[in-house]
């Protein structure tokens, strides 16, 4: 029965899924569109239970001061601490979108002949509007994100610059017939695919464009179909019990 | 029968196969600062794909409606932050509605930050888009690809609220439409699963909607089928695309000055190799053992 249930469950939502692509029935459409909602807020569980399993073991390694404790304190910390600047940067934005329609509310209510000074109440909302949007838009958690997240991030990305320049330098030798062909590939991609490629030679685009249109399309709808044959393949598999990764916990 | 080896050379090709990487990583530096700093414009070639890609949001009518999935964080900006900018812009100018999404947890505050900025700048042309009536932002939804399908199928559903908390059924942007039939344009801008690959298979392929692309560099390789098959009307490719769209569009900016850095770090990459391969040949050629 443990494992009956659940492959019926699977079996069900799977050909449910399919039938969503093939038919316009709406009984049909309605159930699918449910199993995905259903998908969503399941999958939207799983970053709560993420969140947790982090908590839960970083902070046993914190308190047992197991090896490099300390930097497990510094994720947590940062963890809760963008936690906390977020809920307060959503209510911040909670509070101007009231506020706007506090302001919107205010001025049907009170109607101005044209040249003449708006009421006390609508100068009022809209000072009070203009307060709470400042408030939404200068937060800790804009701040950390623009001025702390992104340039560490940038930077971290932009590392990998330097090492493919030293990895390509040590590792891409034409050892053989295929090594050489891509070696001359990516040389003609390279120089083709930047405004200095055709400086040197103006063929050097066009070069570029009929490597990557022709052989490496070609090459791209093989890998594509056969992903596709062996998704539609373990579909299958799973949809008649054959196969049950769900199952393994 | 082997040419007499020369000693100058052979010390010389040693010596560069046991080049210590610092000073690769104090070239690809030195190189990336100074032509960071030369402001010499070399023409950029256009591609037919960031070509299509611009005609079809230039024909896009005011008031059609697009969706823009900013499918790519902080780390991705350098080459995706070009992109986002200059097809926002664009939007704008067109009276174009734009309602914004992400399947990436670092999304929505980039769909913030392109919205602030790019107000900003079109404040002094006087273009003034309302928020939740010419834009809107979603915000985040988990779930990859069941999140795409089930965007496809009802926004309103997926999105209860939108990212400041607002109901989304009562938005004026949200009235009259509720998926993909409503919607002229899909556009997202990614920098891998998800993104333009699974928005094809779960909704593009499905609903039929009009699609374009913006990715990295390294995604672009995969797109091209789906461009061949029309799944795809045009998409831009990394750093190089952006700077094709600037041309097009005739506004050079942030892609068009960073062409002269990756010009130059491209073409060291290249001689590098060339260099270690000559090095390699010639070692081995004179019977040296060499990696």
């Amino acid at each position: 029965m443990r494992t009956l249930v659940p492959v019926l469950i699977t079996a069900f939502v799977g050909v449910f899924m399919i039938l969503k692509f093939f038919l316009v029935h709406d009984g049909v459409r309605t159930v699918a569109n449910e199993l995905e909602q259903w998908g969503v807020v399941t999958l939207a569980f799983a970053i709560i239970l993420g969140v947790l399993n982090l908590a839960r073991i970083n902070l046993k390694a914190v308190l047992e001061r197991k090896r490099d404790w300390g930097y497990k304190l510094i994720l947590l910390v940062c963890m809760f601490g963008m936690m906390t600047a977020g809920g307060v940067k959503w209510y911040r934005d909670i509070d101007a979108a009231r506020a706007q329609k506090a302001l919107e509310a205010a001025v049907a209510a009170n109607p101005v002949a044209e040249g003449a000074a708006p009421p006390p109440a609508v100068v009022e909302a809209r000072r009070a509007s203009e307060v709470a949007e400042q408030r939404a838009k200068f937060t800790v958690f804009t701040f950390i994100f623009d001025q702390v997240y992104t340039p560490l991030s940038a930077t971290i990305y932009a590392l990998l610059a330097f090492y493919v320049a030293s990895a390509a330098f040590r590792s891409f030798r034409a050892k053989s017939l295929h090594s050489a062909l891509l070696l001359i590939a990516a040389v003609i991609v390279m120089i083709g695919r930047v405004p200095v490629g055709k400086v040197i030679w103006s063929k050097f685009p066009v070069l570029q464009d009929w490597i990557m249109v022709w052989p490496n399309t070609a090459g791209q709808r093989a890998i594509l179909m056969g992903a596709a044959i062996g998704m539609i393949a373990t579909g299958i598999r799973v949809i008649f019990g054959i196969e049950r990764p769900y199952l393994k916990g | 029968m082997t040419a007499e080896p020369k000693p100058l050379l052979i010390r010389f090709f040693r010596a560069l196969l046991a080049l210590d990487r610092r000073w690769i990583f104090l070239a690809v530096g030195a190189l990336s600062l100074i032509f960071l700093t030369i402001n010499v414009r070399l023409p950029i070639p256009v591609s037919q794909q960031s070509r299509d890609m611009f005609n079809v949001i230039t024909s896009l009518p005011p008031g059609a409606r697009v969706h823009l999935s900013i499918d790519y964080g902080p780390s991705s900006q350098a080459e995706l932050w070009p992109q986002h900018v200059v097809i926002l812009r664009q939007f704008f100018r067109q009276r174009v509605k734009v309602i914004a999404s992400s399947l990436w947890a670092d999304g929505p505050s980039m769909i913030e930050r392109g919205f602030r900025e790019v107000l900003e700048e079109l404040k002094k042309e006087g273009i003034e888009p309302k928020r939740g009536v010419d834009f809107v932002n979603l915000g985040y939804k988990a779930g990859d690809r069941v999140a795409i399908a089930k965007i496809a199928s009802s926004f309103k559903e997926t999105f209860p609220v939108d990212y400041q908390g607002n109901r989304t059924a009562d938005l004026p942007i949200m009235q009259g439409w509720d998926n993909y039939s409503g919607i002229d344009l899909l556009i997202t801008i990614a920098v891998g699963d998800p993104g333009a690959t699974e928005y094809i298979q779960q909704a593009q392929s499905r609903y039929n909607v009009r699609m374009v692309a913006g990715v990295t560099a390294v995604l672009a390789p995969q797109l091209y089928s789906f461009y061949q098959s029309k799944n795809l009307l045009g998409f831009l490719g990394g750093l190089a695309g952006a700077a094709e769209y600037e041309t097009l569009a005739g506004e050079p900016g942030l892609a068009t000055r960073g062409m002269n850095t990756q010009s130059a770090v491209h073409m060291l990459i290249v001689l590098l190799v060339l260099a270690g391969n000559a090095a390699y040949f010639y070692l081995r050629l004179h019977g040296e053992k060499v990696r």
